[in-house]
């Protein structure tokens, strides 16, 4: 039971990356392979803040606006430049970038594990002999509420079809007035937001090294993949799911990379089974 | 076609300058920059196996490192196990294969970039749990011995020179024949790929498995050359290197492949100053090469190589004459069984297709008769493509039956019904307009190639270089038959929308078809062309012995060309009769009339 809560709490960390990650996707039909490291930069640039006397909510707040900020950039002079031409240049391009702001924080940082205090307070709580702390509540409650608030705005409001109609027929939804480009910068702009309070909010309740990010923007998109890729609540459910299952398996196995092998087999298996993914279809 | 051999030897020659300098340098090289050399060889095969895979089969893999480790970690187990030295590296390299393939799988199912995060996932799965096993040794580190024979770095670099010879052939093989034409269209459109004949999941597979072979060789050397083998070498970092060095140097150019990785390698071993910004340069090369020069570092070192040398345009090609041309294309005379004892080739009963709850076609029948050119008319979302769909094999009717010759189409699977003497052409253009005009035709005949087989392939034998030529005619005589012969070596983007439209009709007409399915040839081509045009359709039915079908909304070009028609509306039948009867049907009028035009302007 308790591993079985263990695995909610770090699958809202895999999910609330899922759900970004699936947001740029609606609206761009591109894979942003610098998602985690979009966020991550904005966590170095929180923890260089804070370094430096800044109080860790503002610290978080800046942080979270430099993710933004820097993927409204990659979109505005990469994607939508490549995005019509050909859809495998601009997902290599934003590995580009991945590797980029990767680098220049290894170089700028360095190696070295480094924390970050936990933005929203420092009190915690047990569950049988699991601790829980702000930072994985905090992850719970972004996750669930920016799924929930992106399924319903998408649905919902005139803006969020858009969002859905501009990438179904780019010349069909132009004549109807939508401006693509602008769409597109929005959902990016969100996608950065997202990914900013994930990585700030999971180094906080672990440790954080340049790379570290990348092993968790994996399992966001395995949680995405699982999900249907154009599904957010199947995003939100597949990062649950993984971090279930990871934590299962590693209450019961010593064996290194064991979690992670079985949360491949279990989306190897539902991509056989239904390619479509889990909620795939379905456009909420 | 000149020009181009002449590059081909001119590039052949190129390789075997720098093969021999190699070589030859090998006397008095270091053992210090053989080692180096050797790293270089190394990332150089394992970037060629990700650009086969991306490059010119389209399947985008972001986990290729994990291939090269399985391919180290298995010869230097096999080498454990006493298995004598260049074997290890062939059954690694044969093991990577396999597990590519079936890393490849979902390819089955899924597409694209979802194909590539199961891909990354793995290697994922690699790094940290496969390559992290005890089944290597505790430390997770592999000690490989190397054998008598390549004792010095300078003897494993000769080993890596002779495997990466071996697959430049290979790729070489690979490129220039079926196989290769069938990975291209994989890559640029599967759906064509499968209405020439081509088994679109196997050649996927395929390609997992040629990329995963070419990797596992990489390993194999890697691990002679280091003598070590651990899972940081293969993590999904280098994965992700792979891809970068592929798209700097140009997906699906061999050379730049080469010498990006070669560069990067050698900046990184030799420069170590400057080795860590090497990242940096090349992460910056990656962002801005998809902006500012698509094609990549292979493109700049083509013009290099070969633009300063005169084009040999003038070099005497023998002239086909058109009579001849015609003979070769024409279909062979396949009599009709005598147990259908009609004229009639294909006859359509009912055929009803619904997609979800939306009805695309409904009740519909109709019959073309043997030497009949037979119109398809109706507004946007007729169900007329849907019909096409249907007869090629993409939707599966749910009600009635369609049969050609007598034969019952829908119990034949897709790739089948190629080989039956149905071509089609598609809406928006089904060649691939990277491709040469002459490679698209060749390509177009896929079912006719399918006498030889991959080992034929490798190794060039005589009735695969027989099969070769014979689709080589035929492309050209098409290209006659159509009047394209100027265009023959260019490339089918460069081509005007019109003479796109005609590249399609001679790549349908040089598989020699009895049935030619048009969708739209005259969609986007100038009044005087389609004039033009429908003119030359009407010669090749007689020259050719064809029977067409064609879909177009031009109803006074239909009537002059067609002598019957048949006029869809909301998925169903409207009309059909003569070109005056159906002009003059009034609900054709009132369709045709009350259509509001925004709608026709909308989706043309």
């Amino acid at each position: 039971m308790t591993a079985i809560i263990n695995g909610v709490l770090s699958g809202s960390a895999y999910a609330l990356i899922a759900v970004g990650f699936v947001m740029i996707y609606k609206g761009s039909r591109i894979f942003n392979l610098a998602h985690g490291e979009i966020g991550a930069f904005g966590l170095f640039i929180a923890w260089y803040l804070h370094n430096h006397k800044v109080p860790v909510l503002i610290a978080f707040v800046a942080g979270v606006v430099v993710a933004t900020l820097v993927a409204i950039i990659v979109e505005r002079t990469l994607v939508r430049r490549l995005v019509d031409r050909s859809p495998l240049a601009a997902v290599a391009s934003t590995l580009g970038v991945a590797f980029v702001l990767a680098y220049y924080e290894f170089l700028q940082f360095g190696v070295n594990i480094k924390t970050f205090p936990p933005p929203f307070g420092t009190f915690s709580f047990n569950i049988g002999n699991l601790t829980v702390t702000s930072s994985r509540i905090m992850l719970l409650v972004f996750a669930a509420a920016t799924a929930a608030g992106l399924a319903v705005f998408l649905k919902r409001t005139k803006f969020g079809l858009e969002v859905t109609a501009a990438v179904s027929d780019k010349t069909l939804a132009r004549l109807s007035g939508i401006r693509v480009n602008r769409t597109r910068m929005f959902v990016w702009a969100l996608g950065g937001a997202t990914s900013g309070i994930a990585a700030i909010l999971i180094a906080s309740v672990n440790t954080f090294t340049p790379l570290s990010t990348t092993l968790v923007l994996i399992r966001g998109l395995t949680a995405a993949l699982l999900g249907g890729l154009t599904s957010i609540t199947g995003a939100f459910v597949g990062g649950i799911a993984i971090g279930v299952v990871e934590a299962l398996v590693t209450a019961h196995t010593t064996v290194q990379g064991a979690d992670y092998t079985a949360v491949f087999v279990v989306l190897l298996v539902a991509l056989l089974l239904r390619p479509q993914g889990i909620f795939g279809g379905s456009e909420a | 076609m000149a020009l181009k051999r002449r590059q081909a030897k001119i590039g052949a020659a190129f390789i075997v300058v720098a093969f021999a300098a190699a070589f030859l340098s090998m006397t008095f090289t270091s053992e210090y920059t053989a080692y180096v050399l050797g790293t270089v060889v190394v990332s150089a095969i394992a970037i060629l196996s990700l650009n086969l895979l991306m490059g010119y089969a389209g399947q985008v893999s972001l986990g290729q490192a994990a291939f090269v480790g399985i391919g180290a970690f298995a010869a230097a187990q096999f080498a454990d196990w006493n298995v004598p030295f260049p074997l290890t590296i062939i059954l690694g390299a044969l093991l990577a294969a396999l597990v590519a393939a079936i890393v490849g799988l979902p390819s089955l199912r899924i597409r694209g970039l979802q194909v590539a995060a199961t891909t990354l996932a793995f290697g994922a799965v690699a790094q940290y749990f496969l390559f992290a096993r005890p089944w290597t040794t505790n430390s997770g580190q592999v000690t490989v011995n190397r054998p008598h024979v390549i004792a010095t770095d300078k003897a494993v670099l000769l080993t890596g020179l002779v495997g990466l010879l071996v697959i430049l052939i290979i790729d070489r093989q690979i490129r220039h024949s079926r196989i290769g034409r069938a990975f291209f269209s994989v890559r640029d459109r599967e759906d064509t790929a499968a209405a020439r004949g081509v088994k679109v999941g196997p050649t996927k597979l395929q390609a997992y498995a040629f990329s995963g072979l070419y990797a596992g060789i990489a390993g194999g050397l890697f691990a002679y050359l280091l003598q070590t083998v651990s899972a940081p070498s293969f993590t999904v970092f280098t994965s992700l290197g792979y891809v970068a060095a592929v798209v700097i140097g140009g997906l699906g150019s061999w050379s730049g492949a080469i010498v990006s990785g070669a560069v990067f390698a050698s900046i990184q071993q030799l420069l170590s100053g400057i080795a860590r910004y090497v990242p940096i340069i090349e992460a910056g090369l990656l962002t801005t090469t998809p902006v500012l020069r698509p094609e990549g570092l292979g493109y700049i070192l083509n013009r290099a190589v070969f633009i300063p040398l005169p084009a040999f345009k003038s070099e005497k090609r023998e002239e086909l004459e058109l009579s001849r041309a015609i003979e070769l294309i024409a279909p062979p005379k396949r009599p009709l069984s005598l147990s259908v004892p009609t004229r009639s080739l294909l006859i359509a009963k009912d055929v009803g297709v619904r997609f979800g709850g939306l009805v695309a076609l409904h009740d519909v029948s109709m019959e073309v008769r043997r030497g009949e050119i037979v119109g398809l008319i109706g507004p946007n979302g007729a169900g007329k493509s849907t019909f096409f769909n249907a007869v090629g094999g993409f939707v599966k009717p749910n009600t009635g039956s369609i049969h050609y010759r007598g034969k019952d189409l829908l119990a034949l699977p897709t790739h089948a019904r190629a080989g039956l003497g149905i071509a089609r052409t598609f809406q928006q253009v089904g060649l691939s307009g990277a491709q040469a005009v002459c490679e698209n035709m060749m390509f177009a005949q896929h079912q006719l190639a399918i006498e030889y087989g991959l080992t034929s392939a490798l190794l060039s034998t005589p009735d695969m270089r027989k099969v070769e030529r014979q689709l080589q005619t035929r492309a050209r005589a098409a290209l006659e038959v159509i009047g394209l012969t100027d265009y023959t070596e260019e490339r089918v983007l460069n081509l005007s929308h019109g003479n796109q439209r005609l590249a399609e009709v001679a790549a349908a007409i040089s598989t020699g078809p009895e049935l030619l399915m048009l969708d739209e040839p005259f969609a986007g081509v100038g009044p005087e062309e389609s004039e033009q045009l429908a003119e030359r359709l009407t010669e090749l039915r007689a020259e050719l012995d064809l029977t067409i079908l064609v879909i177009e909304h031009d109803v006074p070009l239909v009537a002059s060309l067609c002598s019957y028609i048949y006029c869809f509306a909301e998925g169903g039948m409207l009309a059909e009769g003569s070109p005056d009867e159906v002009q003059n049907n009034p609900d054709v009028i009132s369709t045709y009339i009350g259509e509001p035009l925004a709608k026709e302007a909308a989706g043309a």
